[in-house]
């Protein structure tokens, strides 16, 4: 039976979009929906129980934003990001030039790499919070090897907790990055080192000259997701410190937390969370402007 | 045929089966309860054997009660049958009527009065029942104080000394905290209590009227006493970052001479391998007499719903025949009128509370009257004065802004 006034394009795309639905639903009740509320709740004076509430406007915003340790939160988790995302990727970059095209043992150690990511990040809170407890592993192999002046308490000092942290943090992703500079590296043709090894290129050269270029776009994943992954790091320093000594490791998406579930202000949580969003946008839009322009300056 | 018989037997016994299983009434019970889970499934199954028509479906807390409860609150999704501190969040449930008044249950009649207030709203509905009473106490190695010719001091200027003689005899002589929130139990309670309380008996009412005094010199005393104590060298190594669970395993193995933790932990710090004292927490200045803690534990509440009649009936056993189960495991003191079964109170906790009880001015513990904003700031100031981030003047400033800013909200 045939419809009139639908031509065939206009039908399939009505199925099309019934095909949809289901999808799109689930994407906008458990995802569009509560990020409005949270938008408009955030310009609100609820109490996080009731349904009464009036609107404050930017208040919340304002109370969040000159409050004392919002500073530190901002800085902590800016140090993350520029000391982890670089770090990270360049590692994870270099693991992957040398474990690829390297066989069983390459294999091996791709399985090793990739460990950590097979566990909860709780559970890797855990074995770390171990490792560097003022009695744990790390210091005891310090005292053991005579090297008791190093020992210190990691997780409680301003300037070890953050490194402490960072080093976590790397050992837990570089595996999952690892992966994608692999899946990049697939893509090179192997005829292009065939004929830089021909034409005597040394293999720093061929690593800056053909390898990083022809896999930009991993490089570019890579590099967003890991900011993305920083700006929302929350269960390692809840599980590894709680954001402590004061302030001093606590990351914007455990802050929000604090504010909900610990301060029970709810309404500063969902402020500070709005914020978290924009800054995590802002941030990626960005890298990803300045990534897309290399790459497409590198085809 | 035999196949028919069987398939019919089947069903019968299926449908059977939910029949049953639909007569029953299943309550949602969420308890703070990780340092006894055995204890809390014994008396579980207990009341369960007594209430054929009740199936329980059990949720084991975090220490955060509020946290935990916060958003099933919001969402309409609270247990049945909750754990639930004293304090502001609780009265906020009931004045909502999100949680029942429990005035008039056997439960409010069977507990001694003076842990109701903590549980009590301002519109005066009484939104949970006091697991026992609680205080803080100092907890130590008998023999190391015997040794060393120690008695327990009774006052900070004495305190200084005794840390003094077991940090010369290589000794640990306190473990403390600070690195999660419950530091406030202990320092920061008895800090407040001997330095505020004194001075303003009506301190719960000044918080709640946000005009309690707190960017004082005395107030600042509270967070100095343990910058004093680190920077003296009388506390553990790595202080700043030991957690609650941490700091009760390293009192256990011996690893230092004191403890200051909580009268719940009476259960497990005093059963130890070598012999545990406790003594009152010295933090009065010398001459002036002590303010103690006089506190409430968490307690349960229950949630307004279609299972309130079967969740009060776990209130009642739990506030009755069923007391004994949860109070020998945790071995705290109860505030029950009528125990109704056999209560295992440790001879040194008894003899302390009748010295506890002789006092006439008592203080609460910090949740059951701080705003619930300046709540996760203790531990960080804490942490902040230990390192010299702030000095303890800096950290009193900033929690009375807080805390005056939480009335304002």
């Amino acid at each position: 039976m045939e419809r009139r006034g639908l031509t065939e394009a206009q039908r399939r795309q009505i199925v099309c979009f019934l095909f949809t639905l289901p999808a799109l639903a689930v994407v906008f009740v458990f995802f569009l929906f509560p990020m409005l509320r949270s938008l408009v709740l955030s310009f609100t004076n609820w109490d996080g129980i009731g349904h009464d509430f009036q609107w404050v406007g930017l208040k919340n915003f304002a109370t969040v934003v000159t409050d004392s340790s919002f500073r530190q939160v901002v800085v902590n988790t800016l140090y993350l990001i520029v000391i982890y995302v670089p770090v990270l990727n360049v590692i994870a970059l270099l693991l992957a030039v040398a474990v690829y095209n390297s066989g069983r043992a390459g294999n091996i150690y791709k399985s090793m790499l990739f460990f950590p990511n097979l566990l909860s990040m709780t559970v890797i809170a855990l074995i770390w919070k171990i490792i560097y407890n003022n009695g744990g592993i790390l210091n005891q192999f310090l005292k053991a090897v005579g090297l008791k002046i190093l020992a210190r308490d990691w997780l409680g000092l301003p300037q070890t907790v953050l490194p402490a942290m960072s080093f976590t943090i790397i050992w837990f992703a570089v595996g999952y990055y690892l992966l994608i500079y692999l899946a990049g590296l697939n893509t090179v043709p192997v005829e292009l080192y065939e004929s830089a090894e021909v034409e005597g290129v040394t293999r720093t050269q061929k690593l800056f000259r053909i390898t990083i270029p022809l896999i930009a776009p991993s490089v570019t994943i890579n590099i967003v997701l890991s900011t993305i992954g920083i700006i929302t790091l929350f269960d390692l320093p809840f599980v590894l410190t709680r954001g402590g000594p004061g302030y001093l490791s606590e990351t914007l998406a455990l802050h929000v937390y604090f504010y909900a579930f610990v301060q029970l202000q709810t309404t500063y949580a969902l402020a500070l969370a709005v914020l978290l969003g924009m800054f995590a946008i802002l941030i990626t839009s960005i890298q990803l402007r300045l990534l897309r322009r290399r790459e497409e300056a590198s085809r | 045929m035999r196949r028919i018989i069987v398939l019919f037997l089947a069903i019968f016994l299926v449908l059977g089966a939910g029949l049953a299983s639909a007569q029953k009434v299943t309550l949602t019970v969420a308890l703070m309860s990780s340092d006894i889970p055995e204890a809390t499934q014994a008396f579980l199954d207990a009341f369960v054997a007594e209430n054929p028509d009740i199936q329980i479906d059990f949720t084991s807390l975090p220490d955060d009660v509020e946290g935990f409860l916060q958003p099933k609150a919001a969402s309409g999704e609270l247990p049945d049958y909750m754990s639930i501190n004293g304090g502001s969040f609780g009265a906020g449930l009931v004045d909502k009527g999100l949680i029942l008044d429990l005035r008039g249950t056997f439960a409010d009649k069977n507990t001694i009065d003076a842990v109701k207030p903590q549980f009590t709203s301002p519109m005066g509905k009484l939104f949970g029942i006091a697991g026992g009473v609680s205080t803080s106490v100092i907890y130590y190695q008998v023999k190391a104080f015997k040794d060393l010719g120690i008695t327990p001091p009774d006052n900070w200027e004495d305190f200084l000394v005794a840390c003094e003689k077991l940090k010369k005899a290589g000794k640990t002589p306190l473990i403390i905290t600070p690195a999660d929130g419950t530091i406030a139990n202990t320092l920061w309670s008895w800090g407040f209590a001997n330095n505020i309380v004194a001075k303003y008996p009506d301190y719960a009412k000044r918080f709640r009227e946000g005009t309690m005094p707190l960017d004082t010199p005395e107030f600042a005393d509270v967070f100095a006493k343990a910058k004093v104590l680190y920077d003296k060298g009388y506390t553990q190594e790595g202080a700043v970052s030991t957690l609650y669970m941490d700091g009760n395993q390293m009192y256990i193995q011996g690893k230092a001479v004191q403890q200051f933790a909580g009268s719940w932990l009476a259960g497990s710090l005093l059963k130890t391998d070598f012999e545990t004292g406790i003594y009152m927490p010295p933090w009065n200045a010398k001459g002036k007499t002590k303010v103690p803690i006089v506190a409430t534990e968490t307690g349960w509440a229950v949630a307004e719903g279609p299972h309130k009649a079967q969740a009060t009936r776990l209130l009642d056993w739990m506030n009755g025949k069923g007391f004994h189960y949860y109070q020998n495991a945790r071995g705290n003191i109860p505030d029950l009128k009528d125990p109704m079964g056999p209560i295992k109170l440790d001879q040194r906790m008894k003899t302390y509370l009748d010295k506890l009880y002789s006092y006439k001015l008592t203080s609460g513990l910090w949740f059951e009257f701080i705003p619930a904003a300046t709540m996760q700031l203790i531990p960080k100031l804490y942490q902040e004065v230990l390192l010299g981030q702030k000095t303890p003047r800096e950290a009193a400033a900033a929690f009375d802004k807080a805390a005056k800013d939480a009335v304002k909200k």
